[in-house]
C-alpha cells in the first residue's frame, strides 16, 4: 500500500501544472454543460471532445475527458434537484429527495448536500483505487485469455441479471453491440466480415459515431416529444451563509457517506456501474437508515446516499478500467476506447509500461474533484440560466454539435449519415425501454472478447471446459453463466407460484 | 394544431416492429457469418463463428420478445407510443434533421448549419429575425475559427468555400 505513495507523489508532479489544472476547469465546465443539458450526457460529451484529444499529450487528454466525466455527475445532480430533470440517468435517484427539497425552498441545501457528498464520494473511490491498483495490477497479470473471457462474460452477464427492464431486451442490445463490433477486418484470419460489399463498412462502424447517434439524436428526439418546454426551474440564487451552513451540517450524515460510498465503490469495482450503485444505495439507505421514513420527501440522508454512490462508482471504476480494460459505465467505455485510440492497451502492462500515464489520472482525479465542487457550486446561477434558454434554439445547436463530432471522428461522409441511422434506433431503443449501455460495452468489449474466446481456444485445443481448468477463471465463468440464467430462474419461480399458490384476487378473464 | 392528444401509435405496434426490425438484422448478421465458416478449424473457432452465433442470439431473442408482446397485447396496445402532438413535435425535429445531413454532404457543414438554423430556429422555433440570423451566421463563423484554426481539423466543406478558396 505504501510503495505507491512515491508513484502517486511522482502523479501529482505530473498532473499538478497550470496547464493541466487549466485543461481540468475547462473539462469539468465543459462537463457540466453536458450535463445540464437535455440530449448530451457524460458518454455523448466524452465522445464529441474525444478527437480532438487525439494529437495531445495522453495523460493531458484522460484529464481533460475524465474531468469533463466528473463535471457531467456534477451538472446531472443540478438538473435532478431544480429542474427534477436527470441530466444522467445515474442521477434519477437524486430527483427522489433533491427536488423536494429544492421545492420546500432549500435549493442551496440541497445543492451544497449534494455536491460535497459527491466530493466525499469520488475521493473515498480514488483512495480506494490508490490503495488497490498495486494488488489489482498483481492480480491481473495472473490474467489469461481464459480469465479474460471469464471477466468479459461476467460484465455482461452481471448487464442482464442486475440491468432492470428486461433481460431478453438486454441480450439483443448486446447481440447488435456485438455483431457491430465485429463488422469489418477480422483481426485473427484477417478477413472482412459482414461488410456486405460495401466498402464502407471494411473500415468497422466506429465506436464514437454510435455514440454519438444513441446518446445525443435519440435523447434529443425524446426531449423534443417530452415536454415542449414546460419545465418549472426554482429559484436559484445561492447565499454563501447557506452554502456554509449546508457543508457544517455534512459531518452529521458521516454513516451515510460510509455507507453509500462503500457501495458505490463495491458497484464500481465489479462490473455493476453508477446507475444501479445509486438505486443500491438509495434502497439501502431507506430500510437501515433511521431517517429512512423521511426518503423520498425531501430528506438530505437520501440525496446523501444516492450521489456518494453515485461519484464513488464514477471514480472506482477506473481500477477495472485500467487494470483489466473492463468498463463498468458506458462512459467508461468510450474512454476505454480512447486509450486504445492514443496507443495505450489497457490492462496490468499499463501500469508498468507508463507509470506516467496511470498515476497521472489518479493523481489527476483528487484535483479534479476539488476543482468540481467549487465549480459546481460557482457556477449554478449559470447553468441554470442555460437551462431556461429556449430548447427549439438549444437543440439544433446541440444537432449542430453532435454532426460535427461525427465529422471529427474520422473525416467521413457516411459517419454523418450512420450518426442518423443509430440514432432513430436508439430512439426506439430507449422508448421501448431496450437498455442501451449494454451495447456501447459490447461494441467496446467485443473484438476482445472473441479474440480471448479464439486464444483460450487454442490453448486448450477447442475444449470449451478450459474456463474451468483453474479455480479462478471457473469461479468468474460460474458467476457469469448464474448471471444470465439468474432471470431466466426468477421467471420459473414466478411462474411455480403462480401454479401452485392461488392468486390474492381472481383475475378478471 | 390539435388539443387533444389522441392516441397515434400504440406501443404494441412499434414493440413488434421493432422486434421484426432486430430479427431481421439479425438475420442479416446469420447471412453475412456463413459466407465464411462457421465451425471449428484447425486452431479454434473460424471466422464466422462469433457472428453466426451473435446472429443466432438476436434472432432468438427478438423472437421472445415478439411472442411476449402478443402475449401482453391487451396492455400494449391501449399504450400509447406516441401522441399525435408528440409526433408532430419528434417530426418538427427529424425532418430538418435528416434534411440537414442531406445538404451537408452536398454544400459543406458549414453552409449547412446556417440554413439549417435559419429555418430551426426562424421558421419552426419562431424567434425574432434578429436572434435567428445572429445564430445562423454567428454559429457556422465560431465553428469555422474553431476548427479551421484552433482545432487544425478541417470541417467538411462544399463548393461555397471552395469558391472563396478554402480547402
Amino acid at each position: 500500500m505504501l510503495d505507491n505513495l512515491p508513484l502517486l507523489l511522482n502523479g501529482f508532479s505530473l498532473a499538478v501544472s497550470p496547464y493541466n489544472i487549466m485543461l481540468m476547469m475547462v473539462g469539468v465546465f465543459l462537463g457540466i454543460l453536458v450535463g445540464v443539458l437535455p440530449g448530451l450526457g457524460a458518454p455523448n460529451g466524452v465522445t464529441l471532445l474525444m478527437p480532438l484529444t487525439f494529437g495531445m499529450n495522453p495523460v493531458s487528454a484522460i484529464i481533460l475527458l475524465t474531468s469533463m466525466y466528473w463535471g457531467a455527475l456534477y451538472g446531472g445532480s443540478t438538473t435532478s434537484i431544480l429542474f427534477n430533470i436527470p441530466g444522467e440517468p445515474s442521477s434519477v435517484a437524486t430527483t427522489f429527495d433533491g427536488h423536494p427539497m429544492a421545492k420546500a425552498g432549500r435549493a442551496t441545501e440541497a445543492l451544497t448536500t449534494a455536491f460535497v457528498a459527491s466530493g466525499f464520494g469520488a475521493l473515498f473511490g480514488v483512495v480506494v483505487v490508490t490503495i488497490l491498483s498495486s494488488w489489482a495490477t498483481r492480480f491481473a497479470l495472473r490474467f489469461s485469455p481464459v480469465e479474460y473471457f471469464s471477466v468479459f462474460m461476467l460484465a455482461f452477464g452481471s448487464f442482464v441479471a442486475f440491468g432492470g427492464g428486461s433481460p431478453i431486451k438486454a441480450l439483443v442490445s448486446l447481440g447488435l453491440g456485438f455483431s457491430w463490433a465485429s463488422i469489418g477486418m477480422d483481426t485473427v484470419s484477417g478477413s472482412m466480415r459482414l461488410t456486405y460489399g460495401f466498402n464502407e463498412l471494411s473500415r468497422g462502424i466506429n465506436l464514437l459515431v454510435v455514440v454519438i447517434g444513441l446518446y445525443g439524436i435519440a435523447e434529443l428526439c425524446q426531449t423534443m416529444q417530452a415536454s415542449p418546454g414546460t419545465v418549472q426551474p426554482v429559484a436559484t440564487r445561492l447565499s454563501p451563509r447557506e452554502v456554509l451552513r449546508a457543508v457544517l451540517a455534512m459531518p452529521r450524515y458521516w454513516i451515510a457517506l460510509l455507507r453509500s460510498a462503500c457501495i458505490g465503490v463495491w458497484m464500481g469495482i465489479t462490473p455493476g456501474g453508477p446507475t444501479a450503485a445509486t438505486f443500491m444505495s438509495y434502497g439501502v439507505g431507506r430500510r437501515f437508515s433511521k431517517a429512512g421514513a423521511r426518503f423520498g420527501t425531501g430528506e438530505p440522508q437520501g440525496l446523501v446516499s444516492s450521489e456518494t454512490a453515485d461519484q464513488a462508482a464514477g471514480s472506482a471504476a477506473m481500477l477495472p478500467m485500467l487494470a483489466l480494460g473492463l468498463p463498468s459505465s458506458a462512459t467508461a467505455a468510450v474512454l476505454l476506447g480512447g486509450l486504445m485510440i492514443w496507443g495505450l492497451t489497457p490492462g496490468p502492462a499499463l501500469f508498468a509500461e507508463r507509470p506516467d500515464f496511470v498515476w497521472g489520472l489518479i493523481a489527476s482525479m483528487y484535483v479534479s474533484n476539488a476543482v468540481c465542487v467549487i465549480m459546481a457550486l460557482t457556477t449554478v446561477p449559470l447553468f441554470a440560466a442555460v437551462l431556461r434558454a429556449p430548447f427549439n434554439i438549444t437543440g439544433p445547436l446541440i444537432v449542430i454539435v453532435c454532426l460535427v463530432g461525427a465529422w471529427t471522428v474520422g473525416s467521413n461522409r457516411t459517419d454523418i449519415a450512420m450518426v442518423l441511422a443509430f440514432g432513430a434506433v436508439g430512439y426506439f431503443m430507449s422508448r421501448l425501454d431496450y437498455p442501451v449501455a449494454p451495447l456501447v460495452l459490447a461494441m467496446v468489449l467485443g473484438d476482445r472478447t472473441e479474440d480471448a474466446f479464439r486464444q483460450s481456444m487454442i490453448l486448450a485445443k477447442g475444449s470449451i471446459w478450459i474456463f474451468w481448468s483453474n479455480p479462478l477463471a471457473g469461479t468468474i465463468i460460474t458467476v457469469a453463466l448464474l448471471c444470465f440464467a439468474l432471470p431466466g430462474f426468477t421467471a420459473l419461480w414466478r411462474l411455480a407460484r403462480r401454479q401452485f399458490l392461488p392468486p390474492p384476487v381472481a383475475s378478471g378473464r | 394544431m390539435k388539443q387533444e392528444p389522441g392516441p397515434f401509435l400504440s406501443r404494441f405496434v412499434v414493440e413488434t416492429a421493432f422486434a421484426l426490425f432486430t430479427g431481421a438484422f439479425g438475420i442479416l448478421i446469420i447471412k453475412g457469418a456463413l459466407e465464411f465458416s462457421v465451425g471449428w478449424g484447425d486452431i479454434g473457432p473460424e471466422p464466422g463463428y462469433f457472428p453466426f452465433r451473435v446472429g443466432i442470439l438476436i434472432c432468438l431473442a427478438s423472437l421472445v420478445n415478439l411472442v411476449w408482446a402478443f402475449i401482453r397485447h391487451r396492455t400494449l396496445a391501449a399504450d400509447t407510443f406516441l401522441t399525435a402532438e408528440q409526433t408532430r413535435c419528434v417530426a418538427a425535429f427529424a425532418i430538418p434533421v435528416v434534411v440537414l445531413v442531406g445538404v451537408t454532404a452536398v454544400l459543406g457543414l458549414y453552409v449547412a448549419t446556417a440554413l439549417y438554423l435559419l429555418f430551426t430556429v426562424g421558421f419552426i422555433g419562431r424567434h425574432r429575425p434578429s436572434v435567428t440570423i445572429a445564430l445562423a451566421v454567428g454559429t457556422p463563423v465560431i465553428l469555422f475559427v474553431l476548427f479551421e484554426y484552433v482545432f487544425l481539423t478541417p470541417l467538411l466543406k462544399g463548393p461555397l468555400e471552395h469558391l472563396l478558396g478554402w480547402y
